[in-house]
């Protein structure tokens, strides 16, 4: 099989995606929230005096939806995120509380993140959205066309993973191995769960644009919401708890590798904005996707991968190189081993996500004037 | 003791004959009219109309399409800032619930044959308390409702609104000296109440009793999301910029600009006839006010006073200060009080253009530019600009 085709595809939709926003979960509305993942695509992990984190279980992957975060007060609820699995979340919160919720914040502008806006607001008549100003401009546009691009190109990705996987072949036509037959059969219900719910859906701009955060107060608890730099996009709000210190990053944070859209993404900017991150101290992040984490080990990882990239980027643009020669030159091999280990998987998503898009992202932002 | 410590009433002119004079024990002395943040402009409002304050006079000015200022009208001898409604078509948002309850909900009932759109949305200009000490009638009247102020407010806000509730008996403590003065037919400074002034007095005394009601029924609410600089919300058809442009009349002050009606609602940072100025900060203010300036708008709504359809008023305000300001530069040397600077100056001009030759906006005049906007210009000259406050115990 001549995968070409197909890679390029699905390259032009995580690159077009800035990052592949792409994401759905793999299993039906039943299933209890406190099950483990396997069951449900995502567990319920208490991290303070109401506040849960909604984690998604799949294995490593290429498609993904995103972890939700409730933060449950007196009277209300805020939430952060609307992921595609937004009423199975719903479905999960209100085995929590009964009380309303009336504030979603959407850490940025992919649909991973903003497209369960409508149903949470159908659950929730009252809620209102928060996000960055950008995001008034870019759904109906960028976003928009995206999720047509998505839309027409996700079925057919899954069709032709399956279609390797029945031929007992990887994505680079290689025996498939236990961990990508996994992997690909993850993804291939995620596409299927996207197809269920994304197609038709509203899209919900927010009520309230914020360029620099705003703060919530109810009682003794503040939600710090804060656009804290650009990286994964430039519409990245982190949603802090100073008195829980815990940090909702957003896809600032992805684990296992991070996401980098080409077109979107700010490498340049993103360590600073990690550096923004960790100079909060949190004790708990939850990132976009992947797990809790109770320490800034993999944060620091993350940043110090964007650092890297920069300066190694930098010295390509200095000495006159091309993308393509900087692309060549760029060697990302120790961080590759960091991150991915001996994981095909991960490999494959660290090409995908990380090493070409993130030296294009940083050639871009290297030598265009500012 | 130092001079009574009281929300309302500090500007007590005409109480007190001619320049404030320093009685410790009085309000009228001079660290009531100047050392106090005073929040509701005192003044006595001419006869003949008795106004009990069931009464309280408001006007319903509609400012364009879905938007609508409920402004006071005339001035009380307690005031209260303009409310002003925004409606989009799935969500309305109030800038400023005012001083009084009972007449908040007055208002509310009036909103409500305005505008079916809910009221989502209540953004507090300032924290000065009679701009949003009925909070807690539009959160009850309105669920779910979402009380908005800029980050320096909102603590401002937890501080002294939450203890004006219990400042009914000090409303009293204020007029003893004018009922004092009725009583022995003779001011402060010895000289006979004239018959117009009586007059004045026994106003201002039926309406701050009038106002008495109102302090039983505040039950403080302060602000549940908090901003440094700008946000903007979504009504649904329209689009309003709530921002912060820097310190002002306080350090947080709010406005809100409606780009698609060209109106801006600016809260104190521009109060008429007289700009309040005490606590305010003589050198930026004038800098948020020609940054005003240069919204494209139609349409202005103070934060006292009527609509303005031009920035006349907006530019005459911010030459005021920058003139008081260039004054108490021109005079000043270190060691010298504001008293010194204030006798060293002149502001003949600026209060010729702003009072027209009337006495009691004269007086007004004198103690806010005069007495107040001296003291934090030469504050501002010493490097030594006190915090903001409203009991001068927090000095």
């Amino acid at each position: 099989m001549n995968l070409k085709p197909f890679l390029e595809t699905l390259a032009v939709l995580a690159f077009a995606l800035g990052a592949v926003g792409v994401c759905v979960a793999t299993q039906p509305a039943t299933t209890p929230a406190t099950q483990p993942a396997a069951a449900g695509g995502f567990t319920v992990e208490k991290l303070a005096d109401g506040v849960y984190a909604a984690v998604r279980t799949d294995p490593p992957g290429l498609m993904v939806d995103a972890n939700c975060l409730f933060i449950v007060n007196d009277n209300d609820v805020v939430v952060v995120d609307a992921p595609e699995a937004s009423a199975e979340m719903i479905q999960a919160l209100r085995k929590i509380t009964a009380a309303p919720v009336s504030f979603l914040v959407n850490t940025h502008w992919h649909d991973d993140h903003v497209i369960g806006n409508a149903v949470w607001r159908k659950a929730y008549p009252g809620v209102r959205f928060i996000g960055h100003a950008s995001l008034r401009e870019y759904l109906p546009e960028t976003g928009a066309n995206n999720r047509k691009q998505m839309i027409e190109g996700a079925p057919q990705f899954a069709g032709q993973m399956q279609a390797q996987m029945d031929k007992g072949r990887n994505l680079r036509d290689e025996p498939i191995s236990d961990e990508e037959r996994t992997s690909y059969t993850s993804d291939i219900g995620l596409v299927k769960h996207y197809m269920a719910v994304v197609p038709g859906t509203e899209t919900v701009l927010p009520d309230i644009d914020i360029d620099e955060g705003l703060t919530l107060t109810r009682g003794k608890r503040r939600i710090e919401i804060r656009h804290l730099g650009n990286g994964h996009t430039k519409a990245d709000l982190v949603v802090w708890l100073p008195n829980e210190r815990i940090a909702a990053t957003g896809d600032l944070v992805v684990w296992p590798v991070p996401l980098v859209g080409s077109e979107q993404s700010h490498v340049r900017d993103w360590p600073g904005t990690l550096d923004a991150l960790l100079a909060l101290s949190p004790a708990i992040f939850v990132p976009g996707h992947g797990p809790v984490m109770r320490d800034a080990d993999y944060v620091k990882q993350e940043r110090d991968l964007f650092s890297s990239i920069n300066a190694q980027v930098g010295a390509a643009v200095a000495r006159g190189d091309t993308l393509e020669a900087a692309r060549k030159a760029v060697d990302l091999s120790a961080f590759r081993e960091q991150f991915a280990g001996a994981s095909k998987v991960r490999q494959f998503a660290f090409g995908m996500y990380v090493t070409g898009p993130a030296v294009e992202s940083a050639y871009r932002d290297a030598t265009v004037k500012p | 003791m130092r001079a009574l410590a009281l929300a309302i009433a500090i500007t007590l002119f005409g109480a007190s004959a001619g320049p404030a004079r320093s009685d410790p024990r009085s309000p009228f002395s001079d660290d009531a009219i100047r050392g106090s943040t005073g929040i509701a402009v005192f003044t006595e409002v001419p006869p003949p109309a008795a106004r009990v304050h069931t009464g309280f006079r408001y006007d319903t000015v509609r400012v364009a399409e879905g938007i609508t200022t409920f402004i006071e009208s005339p001035s009380h001898a307690m005031v209260q800032g303009n409310i002003t409604l925004i409606a989009g078509s799935k969500a309305a948002l109030v800038i400023d619930s005012g001083h009084y309850p009972a007449v908040a909900l007055r208002v509310i009932a009036d909103m409500r044959r305005l505008t079916s759109t809910p009221v989502r949305y209540l953004a507090v200009t300032h924290w000065h308390m009679d701009h949003y000490m009925a909070n807690s009638q539009f959160a009850e009247e309105f669920p779910g409702l979402t009380i908005i102020a800029q980050d320096f407010t909102a603590p401002m806000m937890d501080k002294y609104g939450a203890r004006y509730v219990s400042y009914g008996p000090k409303v009293e403590d204020s007029i003893k000296p004018l009922r004092e003065m009725l009583a022995t037919g003779k001011a402060p400074d010895g000289t006979d109440v004239a018959p117009d002034r009586r007059a004045r007095i026994e106003t201002a005394i039926r309406e701050v009793e009038a106002a008495k009601p109102e302090f039983a029924l505040m039950r403080y609410r302060g602000a549940d999301l908090t901003f440094e600089n700008e946000i903007d919300i979504d009504l649904g058809g329209r689009i309003v910029k709530l921002m912060h442009l820097g310190r002002g009349n306080t350090a947080g002050d709010l406005f809100a600009y409606v780009p698609d009606a060209k109106v801006l609602i600016t809260g104190d940072i521009l109060v008429h006839p007289i700009p309040f100025s005490y606590g305010s900060y003589l050198t930026e203010w004038p800098v948020v006010l020609k940054k005003l300036g240069d919204f494209d708008t139609t349409t202005i709504v103070p934060g006292h006073g009527p609509v303005m359809h031009d920035k006349t008023y907006l530019n005459d305000v911010r030459e005021l200060l920058e003139a008081v300001f260039a004054e108490a530069r021109r005079v000043w040397k270190p060691g010298m009080s504001a008293d010194d600077v204030r006798k060293a100056i002149d502001l003949s001009a600026q209060r010729d253009k702003f009072c027209h030759g009337d006495k009691t906006m004269e007086k007004n005049f004198n103690a806010s530019i005069e007495g107040a906007g001296v003291d934090r210009a030469v504050q501002e000259l010493e490097g030594k600009l006190k915090p903001e406050s409203f009991d001068e115990k927090d000095d």
